[in-house]
């Protein structure tokens, strides 16, 4: 079943096509991963679902309903959220007070959301900074606090802006363990902006590439790999993995 | 909070209350002030320390919750618990609507602050101009003897005064203690650290930044109920004056921006060092004009070099009242 879907979207920056017509789908369940050199315009395709900008042609459905136009509150509201590629901490709080505004969203207690949020930071490996403020904490604790606040909105979809990016290979297994879990466990999609090639080869089911603005290619990690269109426009030519 | 701050809280509390009876007159109104400027400091805390929303202009909240209340007593002999209703909703409209304005299109940063100065310049040039309520030359009401305490019209003692100012700045605290740890204090939070995170997390946040704008505007009214009855005078050049906005501010700022006891202490820490000032300059026997506020200025550039966050956050890991 189809969970997320962009028809026909397109978007340029004074003349420059950065989005040209690219309609995909992310499934529920699924993790999708959407890769594709830089330019590519993932970034942006990324902020037209996200909502924080604005698509000049085309149709975003959620749940086979549009929702292009509506503010990013409105979008957690129905169930998709996201992490930032550039963190956006919210420096002054403690972590755990950074994800229990997260889980007030999916819970009118306050004790119920503290709850929720203490849980979510034992998982992400957080639990025992849960009182530092943010700005203490590492990069790579940063992007799992991404994680963590964004998993509090109890999301039907999660949008992940290179969640992985930064991390050491050490640092990136038990998040992709993490994000496989709420994926099988909750059964939460995924849609993934990433660089990093491990983490997409661990988890996605579906790859789709992006090349100057246009869907060149989809298919299974190992398929899309393959293919020598993705070859020749991702990775450079005669590159063979 | 811990078990040792609610303690010092209440000892502090006890010796607020017992007061009166031990002070003189000139203490009683210095204390009157103090917690003048921790109830107003409290309140512009609530917009810009929770919320993060710079106002330079609550002046026009003081000065519109006075002229409103004050208009009702002198025309039509309304005593203030009736007026102040009209303070507060009055007051709740003009915050909303340069919320409102500020918000939608947004306005933010320093062109928030200026939206906000501006408006207070415009109301103080207004009612300089506005007759029916005495204009430039001020509102006078009238003056009743002051060892009568008649409560309803808020005419009384300089000890009634105090307990008045004293449960408003008390109410103001428990208000805020309240809602810094419910959904309201978190979400300000929130937009205050970083906006676009905030709606991220289905915060709609023009919503929460209108509720933050109202209450601390309708709060900070029923200061300038006070003031009116207090002073039972009032002048637009000096109860909208820019001054005004920052004596209000200056208290939090001193004391910790979005803390809870910042804006109280840092009252506090001012109504001592005008007053030390002011003595010392009298025990010398200088003076020169002007000494008084150097000595203030220098005392404030000090305090704020020194604790950039305020007095409060360092004295609470000293008495070790906070986790």
């Amino acid at each position: 079943m189809t969970l997320l879907e962009t028809q026909h979207v397109s978007k340029s920056f004074r003349g420059l096509r950065a989005v040209s017509n690219v309609s995909l789908s992310v499934a529920t369940n699924a993790i999708t991963a959407l890769i594709g050199p830089n330019g590519a315009g993932k970034t942006t395709l990324f902020n037209l679902i996200a909502g924080t900008t604005a698509l000049d042609d085309g149709k975003i459905l959620f749940s086979g309903d549009r929702i292009d136009g509506l503010r990013p509150d409105q979008l957690c509201e129905l169930g998709i959220a996201r992490t930032f590629q550039i963190v956006k901490p919210f420096s002054g709080l403690t972590v755990l007070d950074n994800v229990i505004v997260g889980a007030l969203k999916a819970n009118l207690r306050l004790s119920d959301a503290r709850r929720q949020a203490d849980s979510i930071l034992e998982h992400l490996g957080l639990g025992a900074k849960r009182d530092l403020p943010a700005s203490v904490l590492t990069l790579p604790d940063r992007k799992r606090l991404e994680v963590a606040r964004a998993i509090a909105t109890r999301p039907k979809l999660l949008l992940l802006d290179e969640a992985m990016a930064g991390l050491r290979p050490a640092e990136c297994e038990p998040m992709i363990e993490f994000l496989r879990e709420i994926n099988r466990r909750d059964g939460v999609a995924i849609l993934l902006i990433e660089h990093v090639m491990r983490a997409v080869m661990a988890l996605a089911q579906v790859v789709i590439v992006l090349h100057q603005g246009e869907v060149v290619a989809r298919g299974a990690p190992e398929e899309i790999v393959r293919e020598p269109v993705v070859l020749q426009c991702y990775l450079g030519a005669n590159v063979t993995l | 909070m811990n078990r040792r701050a609610l303690s010092l809280l209440a000892s502090l509390g006890v010796v607020l209350v017992c007061l009166p009876f031990v002070a003189t007159d000139y203490v009683l109104s210095v204390a009157t002030l103090f917690l003048f400027f921790a109830y107003t400091g409290q309140a512009w805390n609530i917009l810009m320390g929770f919320a993060g929303q710079l106002s330079l202009g609550h002046s026009v909240y003081l000065g519109v919750g006075a002229y409103a209340a004050a208009a009702l007593h002198y025309h039509f002999g309304i005593g203030p618990w009736a007026g102040l209703w009209l303070s507060l909703a009055l007051c709740a409209a003009l915050g909303a609507v340069i919320g409102a304005l500020a918000f939608r299109y947004s306005v933010s940063g320093v062109h928030f602050t200026l939206l906000t100065i501006a408006v207070a310049e415009f109301m103080r040039i207004g009612f300089d101009h506005f007759t029916w309520l005495g204009g430039s030359g001020g509102l006078f009401l009238k003056v009743t003897p002051r060892d009568q305490i008649d409560l309803f019209n808020l005419r009384g003692t300089p000890a009634m005064f105090y307990y008045v100012i004293l449960a408003l700045a008390a109410a103001a605290l428990a208000l805020n203690a309240w809602v810094l740890r419910r959904r309201p204090g978190y979400y300000w939070q929130a937009i205050r650290e970083n906006e676009e995170a905030a709606q991220a997390l289905g915060i709609h946040t023009f919503r929460w930044k209108m509720l933050a704008m109202i209450i601390s505007a309708s709060m900070t009214s029923l200061g300038g109920v006070f003031l009116a009855f207090y002073y039972n005078n009032l002048f637009p050049e000096q109860v909208f004056h820019i001054s005004r906005s920052i004596e209000i501010i200056l208290g939090p700022i001193i004391g910790g921006m979005g803390t809870l006891f910042g804006p109280v202490l840092g009252a506090a820490l001012l109504a001592l060092l005008a007053d030390g000032a002011t003595e010392i300059l009298a025990a010398t026997g200088w003076e020169i004009p002007g000494l008084k506020q150097l000595i203030y200025g220098i005392a404030l550039f000090a305090v704020i070099t020194i604790l950039p966050h305020g007095v409060w956050p360092a004295l609470a890991r000293k008495l070790k009242v906070w986790k």
